[in-house]
């Protein structure tokens, strides 16, 4: 048909090729239009792969203009506009992502410093509380004891002679080592005179223990005693 | 695992108070620092008002209160030295009826020199109570007594808490403002 060249499906590139060389020694001699010849070639071409060259033939044969090279700035563009809005996608998200763990940083740390200063408030008002309430108790207690003996203490005491002669017989007839001072009571413990002593004692040994270190002397302190009270 | 940030801090503060409460438990004990002194005691004493000569403190066991311990200042009648004083009133107390001296020592705490006296007397009401007094000079140049009563027979019962507080006494400078308080009544916790 085509000037006698045949282009079988299942030739090889080399083949093509010759039949390129011999499509342009056909054209060369005449033996073929122009029209023919491009006809041949965009088929040759195209076997061979040649996009370009084929889209060239086909211009010139006054065909649209091939769509490759659009498609191909198209597909580039889209790629690009592709590639720009997930590069600006991915910015969001790792800006988000930035702020919402800076936020919640904060937050932590906020809520923590929120705890901290409930618990040590509330330790404070429970020690100001216990404080207070420790104060208020010891108002209630008052102590007379003195280490110190003045000379109104002097003779405050001598006033009561009287009572300290009776505390005297008490003690003496009293067995018990508290030395109450009763009058029903010494009257009533006369009979135990004997066992005074060994009472005593017993209180006074009571002190030998003492951590100042007064063993030594406990004994002699009970003497003392039970000679005073005599 | 953002339940687990907030949970874990939470938790942890949680073991911190309640640790510090068993230590609390443990520990039972309490500070004393008003007009210029500070010593400790046990827990089961407390606080009380004093209306002995130069009184700057007291302490009572709680469980009774005829169980005391009062610091006291020697006043300056008494004499210039801490010797002098203790020998004055050493005679004062002999002209008083019930007394009875049981010892009289010398001895060291905390480095600083302390004379005890331990004596018997019976008090206006015909109680007899026995005392322990620990005569020392402090570092003001001060003298001051710390005097544990106690009656005869409960005498030995609670003094452990005296030799607390004679081994714990010092001066200090602060007068109880509500801060010293603060922190006074915090560390009692601790």
């Amino acid at each position: 048909m085509l000037g006698g060249i045949k282009i079988a499906p299942g030739s090889s590139r080399r083949e093509i090729e010759k039949k390129l060389e011999d499509l342009e020694k056909q054209k060369d001699n005449g033996l073929l239009t122009l029209e023919e010849y491009d006809t041949l070639r965009i088929r040759f071409e195209r076997k061979l792969g040649n996009r370009e060259a084929v889209s060239k033939l086909q211009e010139k044969k006054g065909f649209k203009p091939s769509a490759i090279a659009d498609r191909k700035a198209k597909r580039e563009e889209l790629y690009d506009d592709f590639v720009d809005r997930y590069a600006k996608r991915d910015n969001q998200i790792a800006q988000e992502n930035a702020s919402n763990s800076l936020g919640k940083g904060t937050k932590r740390l906020m809520i923590l410093i929120l705890l901290l200063a409930v618990f040590v408030v509330g330790i404070g008002a429970g020690v100001m509380a216990l404080h207070t309430q420790t104060i208020q108790t010891q108002e209630t207690v008052t102590v007379a004891d003195s280490a110190f003996v003045d000379n109104m203490t002097i003779a405050a005491n001598n006033t009561n002679t009287t009572n300290n002669t009776n505390i005297t017989t008490t003690k003496k007839s009293t067995s018990n080592k508290t030395y109450s001072r009763s009058s029903s009571k010494s009257s009533s413990s006369s009979s135990s005179k004997s066992s005074s002593s060994s009472s005593k004692s017993s209180s006074s040994s009571s002190g030998s223990s003492s951590s100042s270190g007064s063993s030594g002397s406990s004994s002699g302190s009970s003497s003392s005693r039970t000679s005073s009270s005599n | 695992m953002k339940l687990k940030n907030i949970l874990i801090p939470i938790i942890m503060i949680v073991i911190v108070v309640a640790l510090s409460g068993c230590i609390t438990d443990s520990i039972d004990g309490s500070a004393y620092q008003k007009n210029g002194m500070a010593f400790d005691y046990p827990g089961n004493w407390e606080e009380a008002n004093s209306v002995a000569n130069n009184s700057m403190g007291a302490i009572v066991y709680s469980n009774d209160s005829q169980i005391s311990i009062v610091i006291q200042q020697v006043p300056a009648e008494f004499g210039s030295t801490l010797q002098q004083a203790y020998d004055n009133n050493n005679k004062n107390l002999q002209s008083i009826n019930g007394y009875t001296s049981i010892q009289e020592n010398n001895t060291t705490v905390n480095g600083r020199n302390v004379t005890i006296h331990r004596y018997i007397d019976v008090n206006q009401l015909g109680q007899q109570k026995e005392h322990i007094a620990s005569w020392m000079t402090m570092d003001d140049g001060k003298n001051y007594v710390i005097l544990y009563s106690a009656p005869v027979e409960k005498y030995e019962s609670q003094k452990e808490a005296y030799d607390h507080v004679v081994s714990s006494f010092k001066l200090s400078e602060s007068k109880g403002s509500s801060f010293d308080n603060f922190i006074n009544g915090f560390k009692g916790l601790i």
